[in-house]
């Protein structure tokens, strides 16, 4: 561990909050060893600027590049160059990368400074909308793995744009947009224009050959916008109708198609009242609408793109003496693979030889390491933590567990969603009323003739636009969305806020969701005078297998009480698997490992020690013992921490009539001493689930169900919720599966979701509400004549303003303003 | 006043050479990110030479 400058001596230090991130910081100037890694290198570089442009904001928690045991050395190898990485001229190439972690002007200035952090570099370019950074590099001097492990120490997890070619076809399909949204634009603000003449000219009199020039120009000028630029409304309304179904599209693209008929037919007869502009007007407020709304979507759902690099993509196959690496999907059943410490098994096997240690919380979410040694069965998926091992594979990736897994969240198998929507419901109704509506008044005023009848339905179709529908919920998704991503909520799916009021069923996920990930120390005890050579003790020790839970709890709580923690761990330390490490240092000898492990070596505790283990045995704690020369000198209490923001969401989700259950991989007592905390009766808390047993119960729930989780292990569940909510953004890949997504871990974030769906909610009945006013009395005033296509085109214009102004002016989700 | 039959078609011309530069600079991809551009305006870094390549 690198040493930091003290913390007092720092000028930019506020009261509370990280010095890295800005977040909240409980105890010291940094939120996490995360931040406080990242300061320090940004320090060493030189690239203290960086503080001038950040911007704090609820983003994700960062793992720094150890714990993930990832050293992104697939990037290097040969089949994925093939795939992700392009020759340029001079001998330069390019690759393109999707980082997690960019939220402000500062990601964008330290990531395009790399060409002068790393040789070889040309240059950086990073898509802040997208969160993806295009490299240009030179193959010979740098490698992408190194570039890939740099960001990844700045605070930027990477990962390869698996969809290359799905990303490129949704750019080509925005432009489109843009250029229908532009040509729509200038068709009508020109006959717009025109417009104005014509109306000057009907008040004061004006020469038919100047009108006929304007009406004939302004005809051609909505052509374009009648044509092109509407052409996604015909299709979908049209289209809709071939399956029997009812669009909000349809009165939309009648009453367009209509109002370019009847004008064309006065354009050719002469008479005064044409709708060009009003026609162009409305394709171009509908466009743009829709354009904001799939922005920002768009936005949202790339930044929850997953970093699958914590999935192996190569394995090591075993020929011989040699190693080959060979892509995944070239692995099958019967092939010897190599898995090297800090590796994932390329997919389920038997150990051939080597003993060693696996962390299978990737399926199981259980946070303690299994011994594992020859013929044992290993998953696919799982990282392998102590040694090297030989696994004779049995199966390929796609068929292992975890394969099966993957691909059924690939293919988005959820189920059918038990409602629909509520402005789905309301869309169907409003289409068919005014479908017979217009039919009515031909009917009706088919008594004053022809011409009177047709213009009578266009006053109805132009007046009863549907805006509120058609534009304001579109633009009301997108306003939900940006202001939810200011409170660290990233909504992928606005329908599923609906789904979060109406289901009754929530299942929570234990660790990591409702838990911190790792054990913590709860309390310790101490002989007296020690501290120091303590806590000195502690990171020469744990330091050897640092992805152990119980070191990694134990490293942490001696960091945070040192001013100077050894930067090394001694090589000479003995790890003995499933008891605890041993060190033997200027002839002394300590220990530290369970309680077994200690009195296995006749460790003496002293009186206070003995009562204090007692008593964390008492509430469930397990224990670790430090011992210097078989005495013992601390004792530690680990348990998992409770989030604290856990007892108040589950507290509010009670309260508000849900049924709450705990789904977890871990064991059963340990879920239901977490379910006893929460006030939680045993019979909801359910523990060792594989993936698949969460699955089925969610699956066979009624009454709608929200899944919230954080693991890959909760994939398969959150594919069968209802609403699929994900915690703590981060590298598993079942945030492709989840409709929102809580970037910062916090599950108050989870109840200020519920709120602003209310919020949501109230703010659409108050545009239908106002809406259906003035359609109402809209459409009476056109049923009975009394309102020309010309009165109602000026009409519509001002619902559409109320209900936009109404739109972007609600935010579901404001912050809470702190106390 | 029959002026206006030139008129209407210039400033229509006008109009269309607007367009055109939209278009033109949504093909080269300029609408593609509009956060950035707006945020790295405001670092203070010395100028580099930079090579403009054509994307896409």
């Amino acid at each position: 561990m690198d040493s930091s400058p003290p913390a007092e001596r720092l000028p930019d230090y506020t009261e509370g909050k990280c010095l890295h991130c800005g977040r909240d910081a409980l105890n010291g100037p940094f939120c996490c060893g995360g931040c406080r890694l990242i300061y320090d290198t940004i320090h060493r570089l030189g690239l203290t600027d960086f503080y001038r442009y950040r911007e704090a904001s609820e983003s994700q928690r960062f793992e720094p590049l150890q714990e993930l045991g990832s050293t992104y050395g697939s990037y290097d190898d040969e089949t994925f160059h093939s795939t992700h990485i392009f020759p340029l001229a001079d001998g330069l190439v390019q690759a393109r990368l999707h980082l997690t972690g960019i939220h402000c002007a500062g990601c964008i200035w330290l990531v395009e400074k790399l060409p002068e952090l790393i040789e070889g570099v040309r240059e950086a370019r990073l898509s802040f909308a997208h969160g993806n950074v295009t490299l240009t590099f030179d193959p010979t001097t740098t490698r992408l793995s190194t570039i890939a492990q740099f960001l990844h120490s700045l605070g930027y997890p990477s990962c390869p744009l698996e969809e290359e070619s799905i990303s490129r076809a949704e750019a080509a399909d925005d432009r489109l947009l843009l250029l229908r949204l532009g040509v729509a634009g200038f068709c009508a603000s020109n006959t717009m224009l025109l417009a104005v003449s014509l109306f000057q000219g009907w008040f004061t009199g004006m020469e038919e050959q100047y009108a006929d020039y304007f009406r004939w120009t302004s005809l051609l000028l909505a052509l374009p916008a009648i044509t092109f630029s509407a052409a996604p409304f015909y299709r979908a309304a049209f289209g809709s109708l071939a399956a029997r179904k009812f669009h909000i599209d349809l009165p939309i693209a009648i009453a367009l198609l209509a109002s370019f008929a009847l004008s064309t037919y006065n354009t050719f007869t002469g008479r005064s009242d044409v709708y060009f502009d009003s026609a162009a007007a409305l394709i171009f407020l509908l466009l743009s609408s829709r354009f904001v709304q799939r922005r920002a979507v768009r936005v949202a759902a790339e930044r929850s793109r997953v970093a699958w690099s914590v999935m192996p993509t190569f394995g090591r196959r075993v020929v011989g003496e040699n190693r080959e690496s060979v892509a995944l999907s070239s692995l099958r059943a019967g092939d010897v693979v190599e898995v090297l410490p800090g590796e994932r098994f390329p997919s389920d096997g038997h150990i051939q030889t080597g003993y060693s240690r696996v962390d299978r919380s990737v399926l199981t979410g259980e946070s303690q390491p299994e011994q594992v040694g020859p013929s044992d069965l290993v998953h696919g998926g799982t990282l392998n933590i102590q040694s090297a091992l030989l696994v004779k594979l049995s199966t390929s990736f796609s068929a292992s567990r975890v394969g099966r897994l993957l691909q059924e969240i690939a293919e988005g198998r959820r189920a059918p969603s038990s409602f629909l929507s509520f402005t789905e419901r309301a869309s169907k109704l409003f289409v068919s009323t005014v479908l017979v509506l217009a039919l009515l008044t031909l009917v009706l005023r088919w008594g004053d003739g022809l011409y009177p009848a047709l213009e009578a339905t266009l006053a109805l179709l132009i007046v009863t636009c549907p805006c509120a529908l058609a534009l304001a919920s579109p633009l009301l998704a997108a306003r939900a969305v940006s202001s939810a991503a200011r409170i660290g909520l990233l909504m992928k799916n606005v329908d599923a806020l609906e789904g979060l009021l109406h289901s009754r069923n929530v299942y929570f996920d234990k660790t990591g969701t409702l838990t911190d990930e790792a054990v913590t120390v709860h309390d310790c005890a101490l002989e007296a005078g020690a501290e120091n050579d303590i806590f000195s003790a502690i990171p020469l020790l744990c330091s050897a297998t640092p992805h152990h839970p119980v070191s990694r709890a134990l490293l942490e709580y001696a960091y945070d009480r040192t001013q100077s923690p050894a930067a090394f761990a001694e090589p000479r330390v003995e790890a003995i698997p499933g008891k605890g490490l041993v060190l033997v240092r200027e002839g002394i000898e300590w220990r530290v490992g369970s309680l077994r492990f200690a009195e296995e070596n006749g460790t003496r505790f002293s009186p206070g020690m003995t009562r204090f283990i007692e008593a964390a045995a008492n509430s469930g704690d397990s224990v670790a013992v430090l011992s210097k020369e078989r005495s013992a000198v601390a004792v530690f209490s680990l348990r998992e921490r409770l989030k604290p923001s856990a007892i108040s969401c589950v507290e509010a989700l009670a309260r508000a009539g849900k049924t709450i259950t705990i789904l977890s991989g871990d064991k059963a007592a340990v879920v239901r001493k977490t379910g006893y905390l929460l006030q939680l009766p045993t019979e909801r808390c359910l523990g060792d689930l594989s993936p698949e047993g969460k699955r089925d119960i969610v699956a066979s729930s009624r009454g709608g169900s929200i899944m919230i989780g954080d693991g890959f292990n909760d994939g398969g569940a959150m594919q069968a919720a209802d609403v699929a909510v994900a915690v703590r953004g981060g590298t598993q890949p079942n945030l492709e599966v989840a409709d929102l997504i809580v970037t910062a871990g916090d599950l108050s974030t989870v109840i200020r979701a519920f709120q602003g769906a209310r919020r949501l909610q109230s703010t659409l009945w108050l545009i239908l509400g106002v809406s259906s006013l003035y359609n109402l009395c809209g459409a009476a005033l056109a049923m009975s004549g009394r309102m020309s296509p010309l009165v109602a085109a000026l009409i519509m214009p001002l619902s559409s303003i109320t209900v936009i102004t109404l739109a972007l002016v609600c935010d579901p989700f404001k912050p809470m303003r702190k106390r | 006043m029959s002026v206006v039959f030139l008129l209407l078609p210039l400033s229509l011309f006008l109009a269309l050479c607007g367009l055109a530069g939209y278009i033109w600079a949504l093909r080269r991809g300029q609408f593609d990110d509009l956060e950035s551009p707006a945020r790295r305006m405001l670092f203070d870094d010395e100028a580099r030479p930079t090579d403009h390549r054509e994307r896409d």
